[in-house]
């Protein structure tokens, strides 16, 4: 039972891999709240940074339970947690940030995010015409601020904005998102249920080696030359398979091969030897 | 400039300090004002103004860091602020419009909003690879210039103060410049500066 805020820090940078985070949220959550009745801005702000540490482990490790799992998107959800979490934290934390695994977690968020198929997201159009400051729950006025600074600590709380009043303008498509879990899915047109049309054969091709969320692996994005023969038969008029978006007659017809993307995984940990070939052809 | 687009426009400190939807007060105070912060108008064909989401702490950045004597002012009654929120990852800082009165100041305007484009995108990830965009407006008199950055983070700062410094060699100060407002920037950045590092 951890009880101090050293030990706090003990339990959340050790080499041990730490499964379940209710006990410390609690103990962290009630030495917050004795330090805000204390007017100890200082000490809450340091609970609070603690806070977003256990948070991050705990979603990155939910992202890799899921990523084994096979549920993709609920594991590309909880990368998307921890990556907001990050940047909340980034400004306020930056003594441990390797001691307490947030950099390792950091590299990998962003490893793991580059496997995702998902190119192209949904981004809501909102006009907000009324909005509540998170500490104190104040209107926001744009001439008479209430001080609560957005990303700021007060009272061992992240502070943000509420919007309490907002009209749904529109709804476009975007390459670069501010919100990832907006993916599009394709519907069924029988049952009318979205299905999950997205190939994740490179993050599955990880999930099924990786053995423990901190042991460590790189990706390297390149391209490699292809034989022409395995792609079948190419017609002139094909779409090339380079994907370059051209014909084939127009392309690659008169080229040594076909070059593709090509994703490089290096592992640093051992690989059962019946899953050290490579079944994903492309 | 790669990123920098220069266009006249016909919205002066004038234009604004008469829109329709402000109220007398708003209207008297703005025409006070020589840095604007000025809201679009016309989204999607709507009679509706709004600001970019986060203008609120914008805002207040401009107010705590323009150099004293600086007369601040938004074009919108505090009644009628609106934030548009287009949840994409462009960054999108509010447009704001000075007059030639305080030219000395552009150099001042620049180094703030880059400053903080820096503490919004806090990761540098996020800041190598974001796309930012801004407006300003600089009004001579009955004539005003646009300049609208759009392009990488990486390349604000040096692209806009090359600009600025490009444009008010072109534009003489008027004899009647206060000398308040004459305040070397140099000193402002410095001051800038010291308040990063706290």
């Amino acid at each position: 039972m951890v009880r101090t805020i050293s030990e706090i820090r003990e339990v959340l940078s050790s080499p041990e891999i730490l499964v379940n985070f209710e006990p410390v949220i609690s103990r962290i959550s009630a030495i917050k709240s004795k330090a805000v009745s204390n007017g100890d801005e200082k000490t809450a702000k340091n609970l609070w940074c603690l806070e977003s540490v256990a948070e991050i482990q705990q979603y990155y490790l939910e992202a890799f339970t899921k990523i084994k799992n096979g549920q993709f998107f609920e594991a590309w959800c909880s990368l998307e947690q921890v990556e907001l979490a990050l940047n909340r934290l980034r400004r306020h934390f930056v003594d441990e940030w390797t001691n307490l695994r947030l950099d390792f977690i950091d590299q990998k968020v962003v490893s793991l995010q580059s496997l995702y198929p998902y190119r192209i997201f949904m981004s809501p159009e909102l006009i907000e015409h009324e909005k509540v400051c998170s500490i104190c729950e104040r209107p926001i006025s744009i001439r008479s601020p209430c001080g609560h600074r957005v990303g700021e600590i007060y009272e061992g709380k992240w502070c943000g904005r509420i919007v309490t009043k907002c009209d749904f303008v529109g709804m476009s498509f975007v390459e670069t998102p501010l919100q990832k879990y907006s993916v599009p899915f394709l519907s069924d047109p029988e049952t009318g249920k979205s299905r999950d049309h997205y190939d994740y054969r490179l993050v599955n091709y990880l999930g099924i080696r990786w053995p423990s969320p901190y042991q460590d692996w790189e990706v390297r994005w390149t391209t490699a030359l292809h034989a022409k023969e395995r792609f079948g038969t190419l017609g002139n008029n094909d779409k090339c398979p380079c994907d370059s978006g051209k014909e084939y007659k127009n392309c690659c017809l008169d080229r040594r091969g076909i070059i593709r993307p090509h994703v490089v995984f290096e592992f640093r940990f051992p690989i059962p030897e019946h899953l050290q070939t490579i079944e994903m052809g492309d | 400039m790669a990123n920098v687009r220069t266009e006249g426009t016909d919205k002066t400190l004038e234009y604004w300090a008469n829109r329709p939807y402000l109220s007398d007060t708003v209207r008297q105070s703005l025409a006070q004002a020589n840095v604007l912060v000025v809201p679009s108008e016309g989204f999607r064909d709507q009679e509706i103004q709004v600001f970019p989401v986060c203008t609120e702490g914008f805002y207040e950045v401009l107010r705590d860091e323009l150099p004293p004597g600086t007369r601040l002012e938004i074009a919108i009654n505090d009644s009628d602020y609106k934030e548009l929120a287009l949840h994409s990852a462009t960054l999108i800082i509010a447009s704001v419009v000075v007059g030639t009165t305080t030219l000395l100041i552009l150099p001042v305007v620049v180094n703030i909003v880059s400053e903080y484009i820096n503490r919004r995108l806090f990761n540098e990830k996020d800041r190598k690879e974001s796309i930012v965009r801004w407006e300003l407006t600089v009004v001579d008199g009955t004539r005003a210039t646009k300049l609208t950055y759009e392009g990488p983070v990486t390349d604000f700062k040096d692209e806009m103060q090359r600009t600025v410094a490009e444009f008010s060699a072109t534009v003489a100060p008027p004899a009647s410049e206060s000398p308040l407002l004459l305040a070397p920037p140099l000193m402002n950045e410095a001051k800038l500066n010291g308040e990063n590092n706290k």
